[in-house]
């Protein structure tokens, strides 16, 4: 439970955490879509060496990064081999049929690796720096021209407030219930996968009662409270855009600029 | 066959991600003999909960060693001998009902025999036996767990513990939440269990005029330390000193005090309930 280190909050005072939540947000939104613009060594290795002086800036040590990938590995190593394993082109190291491992494959491999990764890093930056309430608070406002659209965007950034504001509520209570059926004889990670499976019924149970009943219970209090979806609602806490968020943002159009232009210099492989 | 528990230097801490906490026990050392009522008191953070889940090897000690009966856990356990532990020590959590999931009374009760690798029939026959314990009949056993009252929650969950015949019984605030009465059929409970089976207790409470009616002995912890352990009588003596710690003295124990302060006639010991104050009354002739 505790190495869930995506969806959490590091308090502290680091340029990146000053950020505004709207700055990061589209900065790390730019980013990933450059890691699919980006076709080829120079711009992933430039691409590679931002993510870590933005991490580096946030303060927060790189093995806690590192720890936010564990949990994916096996998904990126998967989804690796299948990239080596099946794409064709260039020179063939090794042909097995339908199975060849490819010049083209092996690259095509590392870069989505890199990818993967990379993607996790920056979104990980964004959700450690921020509090989950200014994120809220930044994805209701760069949602907010939706609402023409009649999408209801405050119902959404309440509903994502709630669920962020819960987690670490569900992670001490999965702790707790863990604990208690530990006490009663249950031993974790053991036995065949069905058996595993079946060990987690006694967890999930009652983490879906207390969910469900915590969920009426605060919408009880909210109507109490007098809240209404279709009224508009004043928020308490204000964003402001400062300097050093329009710098952040210049940086990322500049970045996006290089990517660009190394995309058209650099043609599809080395 | 009851069992003791021993704490030799122990010191432990939770590692959450990379926050490691201070030390939430330090350097602890405590002897709780066989067929002992041990109340465990002491503000919020002080390390009561951590304490009892050392017990049951749920958290396990950085340095030193707990011993259970024969059973030792130390800082890396065998997976048999956790198993052990967890068999001779019942643990019964705050809110205990948050442990719930089965679709019926029985087969939530059975979970923790059948784990323990006892048949089902012999489960089902350990789960009859226990009802009555705890005050619940067997017409509740086909009923969805979810579907019964908070007290009635909390006596399944308690026999959910108690159907494993533990030889030491381990509870956290058993009684919170409950109304009075709950509360009390549950302490007492607890205190018939350890009269009949001898089964050793260690119970975590703040209301200290449960800790005089029921524990034999007090343990008092702060900062993740044994302040002191002593027996109930003595323990309650020393009015000052238990201000000191700023626990509350029991209603009886303040009566008898301010009897003594009016009259200027000193009883003979140090009364703990309202029956013992009764009797120590009548003793000096003032009742």
């Amino acid at each position: 439970m505790n190495k869930l280190i995506l969806g959490r909050y590091f308090p502290g005072n680091s340029l990146i955490h000053q950020l505004d939540p709207r700055a990061k947000l589209l900065a790390a939104i730019g980013f990933i879509a450059l890691l699919f613009v980006a076709i080829n060594w120079q711009s992933y290795l430039l691409l590679i060496v931002c993510a870590l002086i933005v991490m580096r800036m946030s303060g927060i040590a790189i093995k806690m990064y590192i720890r936010g990938v564990r949990p994916l590995i096996w998904l990126i190593l998967f989804t690796v081999t299948l990239q080596v394993l099946f794409t064709a082109g260039g020179t063939i190291y090794l042909d097995c049929g339908p199975i060849t491992i490819s010049k083209y494959g092996l690259i095509n491999g590392v870069f989505i690796f890199c990818r993967f990764v990379l993607i996790i890093f920056i979104s990980t930056v964004v959700t450690l720096t921020t509090k989950p309430i200014d994120l809220t608070d930044g994805i209701n406002k760069l949602l907010s021209p939706l609402r023409f659209l009649k999408v209801p965007v405050d119902d959404i950034s309440l509903m994502l407030t709630i669920a962020l504001r819960f987690i670490p509520n569900l992670l001490d209570e999965t702790q707790k219930v863990m604990d208690a059926q530990r006490a009663r004889g249950t031993t974790f990670g053991e036995g065949s996968l069905v058996e595993q499976m079946k060990k987690l019924v006694p967890i999930i149970m009652p983490l879906f009662v207390s969910s469900l009943n915590r969920a009426e219970d605060m919408a009880d209090v909210m109507e109490v409270r007098g809240y209404q979806s279709t009224r508009p609602r004043t928020s308490f806490r204000k964003l402001a855009w400062k300097k050093q968020d329009t710098i952040a943002i210049v940086i990322m159009i500049i970045l996006t600029g290089i990517i660009v232009v190394l995309r058209q210099l650099g043609g599809y492989y080395p | 066959m009851a069992m003791q528990v021993n704490f030799k230097t122990v010191s432990a801490d939770y590692q959450i991600g990379p926050i490691r906490s201070a030390n939430i026990l330090q350097n602890v050392n405590l002897h709780l003999p066989s067929q002992s009522f041990t109340a465990v008191v002491g503000h919020t953070g002080a390390g009561k909960s951590s304490l009892l889940k050392t017990i049951n090897g749920l958290l396990l000690p950085k340095e030193g060693d707990i011993q259970v009966g024969e059973l030792e856990i130390h800082k890396e356990p065998s997976k048999q001998v956790l198993k052990q532990v967890r068999k001779s020590v019942g643990m019964v959590f705050q809110f205990p009902e948050a442990q719930l999931f089965a679709e019926t009374v029985e087969q939530d009760i059975c979970f923790g025999p059948l784990n323990f690798g006892v048949s089902r029939q012999e489960a089902k026959q350990l789960v009859k036996d226990v009802l009555p314990l705890v005050g619940l009949t067997e017409d509740i056993l086909q009923a969805s767990p979810f579907a019964l009252s908070g007290g009635q929650q909390r006596r399944v969950a308690i026999a959910g513990v108690l159907v494993m015949k533990p030889d030491v019984l381990v509870l956290d605030e058993p009684g919170a939440g409950l109304d009075p009465n709950g509360k009390e059929e549950i302490l007492t409970l607890l205190q018939a269990l350890h009269n009949k089976n001898g089964t050793t207790i260690i119970l975590v409470t703040h209301d200290m005029g449960d800790v005089a009616r029921f524990a034999e002995d007090v343990v008092v912890m702060g900062n993740g330390t044994i302040t002191t352990h002593q027996p109930v009588r003595t323990f309650f003596e020393d009015v000052k000193q238990l201000q000191a710690w700023s626990l509350d003295v029991p209603e009886a124990r303040r009566f008898q005090l301010r009897i003594e302060q009016e009259t200027n006639i000193q009883l003979p010991w140090t009364c703990l309930t309202i029956d013992d104050l009764a009797t120590a009354l009548i003793e000096v002739g003032l009742a």
